[in-house]
């Protein structure tokens, strides 16, 4: 995970370069007993073949014309038909800009709450009230998707949702916020804030109690306030966690939430709501177009990657953390 | 802690040897992974072995040619299917009715039925998984494209021949509704599936409902054009019609979308304002207009003005805010409870979303008329696809084509209808008693539910309306007195009757495997985008601007062609 | 001179850490608040008259309690039925998913370890490239597996990010100088994991245990898939059978004669709606709340550090 460790890696593994490869290798499988390490991890290798390895056949219905009447290998190959077909229709624009648009804003208005959320519970000299606070605000993590849209839509009802009571208490029109397209991604981001502050917090959290407290002492020698505490030691301690965090989140930028998307869709927010997942979904699963939507699924998982592999590229040059 | 360890350890061999035979098994294939689904005993399939029992019917290996028991000795088949209403049993065989059929017909089913919300999933899974079950059953179980898809591939048989052989009830709805057989027939020429329908003469599926007592105490009219319409909303609006000195109307509510399925047909009750500008708006946006011309409305003159006039209204704020996301409950809860909306849609007034109290203070509003002097109703049929289609993992299938057609002898389609019949004061489950009113006939025995059964646990105990049942005219007249709803409805379409559009709107259309496999494509392309662009233009407007970018972009997702494919399949039919 | 200066420093530092102290408290007592008041809500409206509710008249106690709604709730025949599955799911799942996740993530955590580079890369894999629905489909068929208990607990599997979570945990520095003691004693992998480390790694165990469990408790799609009779299906399908039946849909009419009794049905459905959201939530938050202290802890130790 850490450009240390991999050359810790390689000068541990020098001095044997003398040694043939058989006898190296004998000498971790036996003599070091990593023949332990293999049957613990083994159990879970088996897992992913049988159940993620071995349905992965499935990728190939991309390139075939498949019918769900008959078996996958005797489906005619097309190619890149599929492909083709996804760039050149005219939801392609529409969905790649929604879907970027969405897993951004998620990610860039999403990343900082957690941080401030764990900075401002770090400051706050009450521990009692630091632990209720972590209590409370990780609750809503095991509030399922389907219960969490169905909220939404009771507390945003422009006729009888609380939030538009308030609203119009102080005077404003009721908004349409499940329906209206403009109102989509904020909802959207809003409510993944309200669920996963509480959870991500902590993480960073945890970096922060691990400051050696000398550093606080002599920065109030110093004649330091506390924003500038914040600034100078509290945000460089946890750039390791955040980096690492935005790197992951960046790899997986295009798995936008299907399941939430899709619940929480109405004809009228479509133009902003319509992501990869969700036509996907519509196309593959509901009008039995299955290599159809498996060709931009894999599209899809290609854009992500290639990201992935850039911002990695990019972060170790700039900060020497990367993901490998 | 030694022990702990031991444990976990022996725990992780098992695991270990646990995955090693799951990966063995993967190269067996059927092994045990349908152990409900198999028959018990597996009919054996003689064919031609035609003999003769002691009660002198003929036998064909193991099934009696006529009478009951349908079978000599008793069969197991597996049925997997939509389940209608969720407030049924899953299993059908908990039902009375159904015990008694298997009783009598020797032949047993497991029912798998399946929720709507994930019954297309499963669908999919169980054909290209293999695993599928002897026949489909329900009320559009498939669509016509699947029936004609699975027929084609083999996963559906022919089931015509059978049908002509072993299915004298049926023969006799097929004779006396000509166009049933039209219906059912692929494009092949083959029959894969049976449909279900009810007829009580219904021809048409929507009614407009206004508020007659807002109208009377503003002094307004029933509004006949659409720019009545217009000013009795705007009205409705501004005028306190229901005179509680608050602005807590609706003008106007519906549903903008009921269910989320793509291949299924979804409800928009607002379509009767198509109507009125002179277009029948279809799930497909395909229509066979008076002059039997083919067209797709998303892109005529009509569909664009009556467009406009829904945007308008819904920006003067005189269509409910949230159509688009409330649901029926929320509909019906707003015209029970809070009982401010001034007009809305249903399938008829009477016996529906509003309370039996409130049904006279409104009134229905006739087929409206275009500022030119369109005006149009849509027909429709009540025939409903893929109630009933045999795959090619059934045993002898002619067993089951006898079951299907012992279960719509006109006795026993009025039952799987209304439920079983019992004497008068039965109220143990819903059921068939005899008539206070009509004498000689039945009803349902709504009255006698007691008080401590909660309706919904009340009506579960039928097979009401549930799977594959032709319900004749003929069967209902002789058996049941009229329900309340039926009056209703009757109403209802008298209203609409003389404005009717020659075609139903839910007109059949045949193609093709090749043909199915292009309009899929083109249909999931165009579909989705009229609805996006239709919902945005009803709440954001900009119809008048867009309008050529989106004609051309419609064309630019294969329009042309998409008329064609359905051109031709009318054509071919019709012509 | 220079003492006033410090003075003034450490007044107005104190001053400041006043305020300071003020604004965070103020902030999280905020926090609290906005998670807070929606549970809220979703309880006292499971108890208030449904009318109040839809007109949105509800704030911030109940109105006209009744119980109706929890009535209908427990005279539902498959929920006892879901529950128990639904427990099952929880325990043997999280078990069986933790177990596993903690014997990968051990060996993921050496840095010594020959495969563990080649490991981290095949299981990375799977976070990008899925096979799609119809295989896995015909890969669990043909082990047998739809429609038998098993199901949920195998294909709700193992998820990559918590074997990084542990496999982390494990490389933390206290678990790390714990390791190095422990080679120098001789103690073989085996020995070291199963006798030093899992006792010591509590935290982490809870952790992956909840995980798992509130995954598998929140799981609707799978079971959906592949679970087609009643007698297997978690507590989230049975809910949501449950509320299916209060939904009006355009048959119902047809089918309900009696119009006092669809009305009745009506208002039960409004307020069935938030019933269910704490009938389906409240035993994970309970269970969340009881293990609360190592949870935080485990999750603290296992965040992907750089």
């Amino acid at each position: 995970m850490h450009s240390k460790e991999s050359v810790t890696m390689t000068k541990g593994v020098k001095p044997k370069e003398k040694k043939t490869l058989a006898q190296r290798i004998k000498h971790k499988f036996i003599t070091r007993g990593e023949w332990q390490l293999y049957l613990l991890i083994l159990p879970v290798v088996i897992y992913f073949i049988i159940f993620h390895y071995a349905p992965m056949y499935g990728i190939q219905i991309a390139f075939r014309n498949y019918s769900i009447t008959k078996p996958i290998m005797d489906a005619k190959w097309v190619g890149l038909t599929y492909f083709e077909r996804f760039l050149k229709s005219p939801m392609f624009p529409q969905l790649f800009k929604n879907t970027v648009i969405l897993s951004f804003y998620d990610l860039f208005i999403g990343f900082p709450f957690p941080v401030l959320f764990a900075v401002v519970l770090n400051q706050t000299q009450s521990k009692r009230l630091v632990k209720f606070t972590q209590t409370v605000t990780f609750a809503p993590y095991f509030i399922s998707m389907v219960v969490l849209v169905g909220m939404l839509h009771l507390f945003l009802s422009p006729n009888s949702g609380i939030v538009n009571k308030l609203l119009e208490a102080i005077g404003i029109e009721p908004i349409y916020f499940m329906g209206e397209a403009k109102w989509f991604r904020h909802v959207y981001v809003l409510s993944h804030i309200w669920q996963r502050t509480g959870y991500q917090a902590i993480i960073y959290f945890a970096a922060l109690t691990s400051v050696d407290p000398g550093l606080y002492e002599a920065a109030t020698i110093d004649g330091a306030t506390r924003l500038e505490k914040i600034w100078y030691i509290d945000l460089p301690s946890i750039t390791p966690t955040l980096v690492t965090m935005l790197l992951l989140s960046v790899g997986r930028v295009l798995n936008v939430d299907t399941q939430r998307t899709l619940l929480m869709q109405a004809p009228t927010n479509l133009p902003t709501s319509e992501i990869f997942g969700t036509y996907v979904y519509k196309v593959g699963l509901v009008s039995a177009q299955f290599s159809y939507s498996t060709a931009i699924d894999l599209f899809k998982t290609v854009i992500n990657l290639t990201l992935l592999i850039i911002t990695n590229q990019i972060s170790k040059k700039l900060t020497e953390e990367s993901l490998w | 802690m030694r022990k702990k360890g031991s444990l976990l350890r022996a725990i992780a061999l098992l695991l270990s040897f646990m995955f090693v035979f799951a990966l063995a098994g993967c190269g067996k294939t059927n092994t045990g992974s349908q152990p409900t689904a198999a028959p018990t005993k597996e009919p054996e399939t003689q064919q031609g072995s035609e003999t003769k029992t002691d009660d002198g019917r003929e036998m064909v290996g193991n099934m009696y040619k006529t009478g009951i028991p349908i079978v000599k000795e008793p069969v197991r088949y597996y049925a997997m299917g939509l389940q209608m209403n969720n407030t049924r049993p899953s299993n059908l065989d908990e039902t009375e009715l159904f015990k008694k059929i298997m009783e009598e017909t020797n032949v047993y089913i497991d029912w798998d039925l399946i929720p709507q919300a994930s019954w297309t999933e499963k669908k999919n899974l169980t054909v290209a998984s293999g695993e599928y079950p002897d026949f489909f059953y329900g009320p559009k179980s498939l669509s016509h494209d699947e029936v004609q898809k699975f027929g084609a591939d083999g996963v559906l048989i022919d089931i015509e021949a059978l049908l002509d052989e072993y299915a004298p009830n049926i023969n006799k709805i097929r004779k006396e509704y000509p166009l049933y057989d039209g219906f059912i027939r692929s494009m092949d020429g083959k029959i894969y599936q049976l449909a279900s329908f009810t007829d009580e003469g219904f021809d048409s599926h929507i009614s407009s409902i206004i508020n007659k007592e807002w109208l009377d105490n503003l002094g307004l009219k029933v509004p006949t054009n659409t720019d009545e319409l217009y000013n009795v909303l705007k009205a409705f609006k501004e005028n306190d019609p229901n005179r509680n000195g608050l602005k807590d109307e609706i003008p106007m509510s519906f549903l903008y979308q009921e269910g989320n399925d793509l291949n299924r047909e979804v409800k928009r009750d607002f379509r009767p304002i198509y109507y009125a500008f002179g277009v029948v708006d279809t799930p497909f946006y395909i229509w066979i207009n008076n002059n039997d011309e083919v067209v797709f409305t998303a892109t005529t003159e009509e569909w664009k003005q009556a467009t406009a006039y829904m945007a308008k209204l819904y920006a003067e704020g005189l269509i409910d805010t949230e159509v688009f996301t409330q649901d029926r409950t929320l509909l019906t809860n707003k015209l029970r409870t809070q009982k401010n909306v001034g007009v809305y849609f249903d399938y008829r007034k009477d016996q529906s979303m509003i309370l039996e109290e409130d049904q006279e203070k409104f009134t229905f509003m006739p087929a409206l008329k275009s500022p030119d002097g369109k005006q149009v109703w849509a027909r429709s049929q009540f025939f409903s696809e893929g109630g009933f289609a045999i795959t090619s993992k059934a045993k002898n299938p002619e067993v089951l084509i006898r079951f299907i057609d012992y279960c719509n002898s006109e006795e026993y389609s009025v039952q799987m209808a209304y439920g079983m019949f019992k004497e008068a004061g039965w109220n143990q489950t819903e059921a068939l008693v005899p008539s206070e009113t009509v004498p000689g006939k039945y009803e349902v025995n709504s009255g006698s539910r007691p008080e401590n059964v909660e309706p919904s646990d009340w009506f579960m105990s039928a097979p009401i309306a549930q799977g594959c049942t032709l319900l004749t005219k003929t069967a209902l007249d002789k058996y049941v007195a009229e329900k309340a709803s039926s009056v209703a409805k009757t109403k209802a379409c008298e209203v609409y009757r003389p404005y009717l559009s020659k075609w139903p709107y839910n007109y059949a259309f045949k193609f093709s495997p090749e043909e199915l496999e292009e309009l899929t494509l083109l249909q999931t392309g165009i579909v989705q985008y009229v609805i996006q662009t239709h919902s945005r233009w009803m709440s954001e407007g900009g119809i008048e601007k867009e309008w050529d970018a989106y004609v051309a972009q419609l064309n630019n997702l294969g329009l042309k062609r998409y008329i064609e494919l359905y051109r031709n399949a009318f054509e071919r039919v019709e012509k | 001179m220079k003492k006033t200066s410090a003075e003034s420093k450490k007044i107005k530092s104190s001053r400041e850490d006043l305020v300071f102290e003020i604004v965070t408290k103020a902030l999280l007592i905020v926090a609290c608040l906005i998670v807070l008041y929606p549970l809220y809500f979703i309880v006292i409206a499971s108890i208030s008259n449904p009318d109040y509710v839809i007109a949105g008249k509800l704030s911030l106690y109940p109105i006209d309690v009744t119980f109706s709604g929890y009535r209908r709730i427990f005279k539902f025949k498959n929920l006892m039925n879901g529950y128990k599955n639904s427990f099952f799911y929880a325990i043997f799942g999280g078990s069986l998913s933790a177990a596993l996740t903690l014997f990968a993530a051990y060996p993921l955590s050496k840095k010594d370890f020959s495969g563990r580079k080649p490991f981290t890369v095949f299981l990375l894999i799977t976070m990008f490239f899925q096979g799609g629905m119809i295989p896995l489909y015909i890969v669990v068929n043909r082990l047998g597996l739809r429609n038998t208990p098993y199901v949920l607990l195998i294909v709700n599997g193992i998820q990559v990010w918590n074997l990084l979570v542990t496999s982390s945990y494990f490389k933390s520095n206290h678990i790390e100088s714990l390791s190095e003691a422990a080679e120098i004693d001789g103690c073989s992998h085996f020995g070291y994991f199963f006798k030093i480390l899992l006792p010591i790694s509590k935290p982490i165990i809870i952790t992956m245990l909840l995980f798992y469990a509130v995954w598998q408790w929140n799981d609707f799609f799978r079971a959906m898939i592949y679970l087609d009779k009643p007698d297997y299906q978690p507590l989230q399908i049975v809910l949501k059978d449950l509320l299916a039946t209060a939904q009006v849909s355009s048959a119902i009419y047809d089918l309900m004669e009696d119009q006092e009794a669809l009305t009745e049905m009506l208002r039960a459905a409004e307020q069935m709606k938030y019933g269910v959201i704490v009938m389906a939530t409240l035993p994970m938050m309970v269970v969340y709340l009881i293990m609360q202290e190592y949870f935080v802890q485990g999750i603290t130790m296992g965040s992907v550090k750089g």
